[in-house]
């Protein structure tokens, strides 16, 4: 649990002279869930993607493990990908391919057989709490459905770290609800370790351990969800009282 | 302003190569492949068969009349089958059946690759840990390998068999007359020459395409320029090489 899973190290980034990331440092251990929170625009995605690969960094480091992930040549990185899954904000569904073959189609690539492919599809997509949709089509899905789709291909491979993209962004609450109970789930009961941007403090405190807050372009909290009543930063403020914790916190108080 | 679109020229000469090769070292993993292979086979051939047919049948057609009317004041009517042919097997057939894919495959692929751009399903792909070159690119280079002379050789024969049919019914070229002349000039170096042609361009349009739409960005705009972007641009290409093989081929 105590093991540092991913490390970023002075991490920048900048896109036409604009610098989004200007030395991001952060450290997640393995097991943890994190929530990254910024205003939007402000280069939540671009971190993300960053960790990944993705997008690649000007300066800085990236360490999976201990393995610096921004000097790996590109096949290197393909590998070690696969310890990730990325759950994209707009969930990205192979719009060619049935939900089974977009859940089976990083089995397939590890080489797995059929019939383990089969229960493993089965098993996600119950866990997801879509069995049954194997056929249908990523267009006769609805926004919710999609999403949990796209996390059940994130998850099917068994991941170590799953990063979410606002997985709750354009959904109803009761839909974004049960879509962090199952962030939340697959984080407490399988160990995967989450990292989650999202603009939405509620989310955030609902499925992580902590919550650092992304602005202009610098990391400028990182507490505890037990401690962000304690937090003096405006923009945190700000979150809060949107959330209308703050109100909670004046009780407290 | 010059030296800044020069380099930006270069760079993307640059980024299309090393995206050809990545596609290229894909082929080790043909297997995992298969399926986007077959999709991109029909995609390319068998739904592009009626729109070919169409365009070659009234090209050969007309290709008739305008050559019986260029000949008539120096040579027989016995000629035409060959003038036509060799039109056909030489120019018409690869440079048009390439033409019509350019505008119908050529923007098609752009435009899903795009989509599959602006809507992150090729950073999907990647975080998979399957390379996109390999994975979108490489099948549809081999579907334009092997699709585009195929549908040349049915372009040709679509195009030569409306040609001598008008010649019958609007010349009263007789059958036997308007093949006889085919078969009496012809060279191997013509049909095989315009196949070889027609492979260069089935890449030109696969490769053009592929690189315009997995560079796509600022979503539904980004993807209609990447769709005009390759039509524009291999449309071009194809009639550029066309020249310098032509040069290579018959010069």
């Amino acid at each position: 649990m105590d093991e540092v899973i991913l490390k970023l190290l002075d991490l920048s980034k900048s896109f036409e002279g604009k610098k989004v990331l200007d030395a991001i440092s952060l450290e997640v251990k393995e097991g943890e869930a994190v929530a990254i929170l910024g205003k939007s625009g402000v280069g939540k995605t671009v971190l993300l993607k960053s960790m990944v690969g993705l997008l690649k960094a000007d300066s800085g480091h990236i360490f999976f493990k201990g393995v610096d992930i921004t000097r790996l040549k590109r096949k290197d990185l393909f590998a070690i990908r696969k310890h990730f899954g990325f759950v994209f904000q707009g969930s990205a569904l192979f719009d060619s391919m049935t939900v089974y073959e977009n859940i089976a189609l990083p089995l397939e690539q590890r080489g797995l057989g059929r019939d383990e492919i089969n229960i493993r599809v089965k098993t996600v997509l119950e866990l997801v709490g879509l069995p049954g949709i194997e056929n249908l089509l990523p267009h006769e899905l609805s926004g919710g459905m999609k999403k949990r789709v796209g996390i059940a291909r994130a998850f099917v491979t068994q991941p170590q770290i799953i990063l979410y993209d606002e997985p709750t962004a354009g959904l109803d609450p009761v839909t974004g609800i049960r879509i962090n109970h199952l962030i939340g789930e697959l984080n407490r009961k399988r160990n995967v370790t989450a990292i989650v941007v999202t603009h939405d403090i509620r989310s955030a405190t609902s499925i992580c351990d902590r919550i650092v807050l992304l602005s202009q372009g610098k990391l400028v909290v990182d507490v505890h969800v037990k401690n962000i009543e304690k937090v003096e930063h405006p923009e945190f403020v700000e979150f809060l009282k949107s959330a209308k914790i703050q109100e909670v916190r004046n009780d407290k108080k | 302003m010059v030296i800044k679109k020069l380099i930006e020229v270069i760079t993307h000469i640059g980024e299309f190569f090393i995206l050809m090769k990545d596609s290229v070292l894909g082929v080790t993993n043909l297997y995992k492949i298969r399926k986007e292979l077959l999709r991109q086979l029909e995609f390319f051939g068998v739904n592009s068969i009626p729109l070919v047919t169409f365009a070659s049948l009234f090209t050969g057609m007309v290709s008739s009349v305008q050559t019986a009317y260029q000949i008539r004041d120096y040579a027989p009517l016995d000629f035409l089958g060959a003038g036509v042919a060799k039109a056909v097997m030489v120019e018409l057939g690869p440079v048009l059946t390439a033409l019509i894919m350019a505008g119908r495959v050529g923007a098609g692929i752009a435009a899903e690759l795009g989509t599959m751009r602006v809507t992150e399903q090729i950073d999907a792909l990647e975080v998979i840990g399957i390379d996109p070159a390999g994975f979108l690119i490489l099948p549809r280079l081999i579907a334009g390998l092997i699709m585009v002379p195929l549908l040349t050789v049915l372009a040709d024969f679509v195009a030569i068999t409306g040609s001598a049919v008008i010649s019958k019914l609007i010349l009263d070229l007789d059958f036997s007359v308007f093949f006889q002349g085919i078969k009496l000039f012809f060279h191997s170096i013509e049909l095989f020459g315009g196949l070889l042609k027609s492979v260069v361009f089935g890449f030109i349009i696969a490769a053009v395409g592929s690189y315009s739409g997995y560079i796509a960005k600022e979503g539904a705009v980004g993807v209609g320029k990447a769709t005009t972007r390759a039509v524009v641009i291999s449309s071009l290409t194809v009639l550029m090489a066309d020249y310098f093989l032509g040069v290579i081929l018959y010069g």
